[in-house]
């Protein structure tokens, strides 16, 4: 197109005004989704005396790990590691299993009650937890189940299943069916279909559900906070909500604390991000 | 599927129970059974039956009137905020730039901090007198605008807002990114070819072809946001005074602190229904017209 020479510096002005109001707007929102954390971490490091300024140190002049060994003296940081660890990772074995199974029921087959299984899951997906959980206390209390990691792990289980079934029959569904009907005319067994064509194809789809069935549990308070009543089987999440409402003011061992269980989150879905926003979308996609 | 004959039908239908029973089994005895039994004691107080007395004492005790109004204004405010900042961030990262993949990493970082870490967190960047956000605007509001936020009953309402919101939006910007990359570079050339202006491709050829996703990330945001808990318990467990009670934490305190399990078996079914009725019409909505 031609342009008059004062028409095309006008157009320049106007293309430089416009990125740096973008890349303005980009720096807003990169501060406000990071800043929070990175004042958390630099929290963390930081004596008591910095932390508490009504002028603040904005550039810190003392750095020190003194916080990290005031959580390991004041918190059962070990027994609450290890609480997280063994429900998280035992709710996302079981989801994977119970739940690609029926995820490949429901994204294969056509029968008489799918839908009605369907909306089953869907209707147990949306649930306040809230709802399930008072009666929950009352019967895991009449079975004495109360601060076990069965309890937990089951209670876990039923509330990230419907999530699981869900992104795992999302992805199967887009794996042509026709792969598995060959292997079938080559005399494979649905089983031996199941681990040897379609069990390879869908790690991917494992790896998005695995790591937000992961998340979701290691992030949980509420279901701990009813069923894990003693440091038996308190998770992080508990810990730390105790550890604050009784000693809020603690904030440099809190902030310590509150890295430790957030780096392992952090890193872990940093890790595998292409898996968690694939497990996110299509979670969201196949509304 | 082809038609089989009967042996191939009986191998379907044991296959098909040995894959989805173990699923349904769990859901129905984690989450069937116990949902019954609280309908059983809703219509229960102190072990005997009193019918439908506990829903009507609750719907007409102005304290549960006001949790569920407040829980509605909680639902609707964040919602609304997240999917339009979620609109923009990804309106923003989805324009080619250096670096773009690392700025949308970052982005993503707030949904992956644990609830209760953003609560605990955020609860130290609020308070009055060292928290790094009053420390920031001391340098641009006069000391009586800067507000108290956990101890004042408005400002707390703010923060648990701003809290919720934080965490939240990346998840709608992700999918509202998934969903612009579904939108073919031809439609936009075609809409400029026209002679549309940049306002107006975004009118009439983003907004109208995202329809489906916002409704969607709508509708998963509403569901999740009716059962936040983790952000008001550790940050303001409901107060000052009950400036920020919502129906989970009014029904975890019904049930967990003053023992009232009928009540609050009812009044959790009243939050059940309420969801329910929220989600109708919006599954409804984003059925529609696609199918």
């Amino acid at each position: 197109m031609l342009r008059s020479p004062a028409a095309s510096k006008r157009w320049a002005i106007q293309r430089v005004v416009e990125s740096i109001l973008f890349y303005l707007a980009v720096g807003i929102g990169l501060f406000l989704s990071i800043f929070p954390v990175f004042w958390l971490i630099l929290t963390s490091f930081r004596p008591m005396v910095d932390i508490f300024r009504f002028r603040p140190q904005w550039i810190p002049q003392t750095l020190n790990l003194d916080n990290y060994a005031a959580v390991f003296r004041s918190i059962a940081l070990g027994d609450y590691l290890r609480n997280t660890l063994v429900v998280s990772l035992s709710v996302t074995i079981v989801c994977l299993l119970i739940g690609s199974l029926a995820g490949y029921a429901l994204a294969r087959f056509r029968f008489r009650g799918s839908n009605l299984t369907q909306s089953i899951f869907l209707v147990a997906r949306m649930l306040p937890y809230i709802t399930a959980l008072v009666p929950l206390f009352l019967i895991v209390a009449a079975l004495r189940l109360l601060d076990t990691y069965f309890a937990l792990i089951a209670i876990h289980v039923a509330f990230k299943l419907p999530i699981t079934i869900w992104l795992m029959q999302a992805y199967i569904s887009t794996i042509p069916i026709e792969l598995e009907e060959a292997a079938k005319l080559d005399g494979c067994s649905v089983f031996q279909v199941l681990t040897r064509i379609t069990g390879p194809l869908i790690v991917p789809g494992f790896a998005g559900a695995g790591i937000i069935a992961f998340l979701f549990t290691w992030n949980d308070l509420l279901i701990a906070l009813v069923i894990a009543t003693t440091r038996r089987t308190q998770p992080m999440a508990v810990g730390l909500t105790n550890f604050f409402l009784e000693h809020g003011i603690d904030w440099g061992p809190m902030s310590a604390a509150a890295v430790i269980m957030l780096l392992p989150a952090l890193a872990f879905a940093f890790f595998a991000q292409r898996y968690l926003i694939q497990g996110l979308t299509a979670g969201g996609m196949k509304g | 599927m082809a038609r089989q004959g009967s042996p191939a039908k009986a191998a379907r239908r044991i296959t098909l129970t040995t894959m989805l029973s173990p699923a349904l089994l769990v859901v129905a005895a984690v989450m069937g059974f116990p949902l019954a039994y609280a309908l059983v004691r809703s219509f229960e107080r102190r072990g005997s039956f009193v019918g439908l007395q506990n829903y009507s004492m609750l719907l007409s005790d102005p304290t549960i009137q006001t949790v569920i109004a407040r829980t509605a204004l909680f639902v609707a405010v964040c919602a609304t905020i997240e999917l339009l900042l979620g609109l923009s961030y990804a309106l923003l990262l989805n324009r080619e730039f250096p670096g773009r993949g690392i700025v949308r990493t970052l982005y993503l970082v707030p949904l992956l901090v644990p609830p209760v870490i953003a609560a605990l967190n955020w609860s130290f960047l609020l308070n009055p007198q060292f928290g790094a956000v009053n420390q920031l605007l001391r340098y641009v509001l006069p000391p009586a605008w800067i507000p108290l936020w956990l101890a004042d009953p408005t400002w707390a309402m703010v923060a648990v807002i701003i809290v919720t919101v934080w965490r939240n939006t990346p998840f709608v910007m992700i999918l509202i990114l998934a969903g612009l990359q579904s939108i073919g570079r031809e439609m936009y050339e075609a809409a400029f070819i026209d002679g549309a202006s940049r306002i107006q491709a975004l009118r009439y050829v983003t907004l109208p072809s995202l329809r489906k996703v916002i409704l969607v990330a709508l509708m998963l945001r509403v569901i999740d946001l009716f059962r936040v808990f983790d952000t008001i318990f550790v940050m303001t467990q409901g107060g000052p005074g009950g400036a920020t009670d919502i129906l989970s934490t009014r029904i975890y305190k019904m049930a967990f602190w003053e023992a009232q399990t009928g009540p609050a078996a009812a009044l959790s079914y009243i939050a059940l229904i309420i969801t329910l009725m929220l989600l109708v019409p919006l599954l409804f909505l984003s059925r529609g017209r696609t199918d």
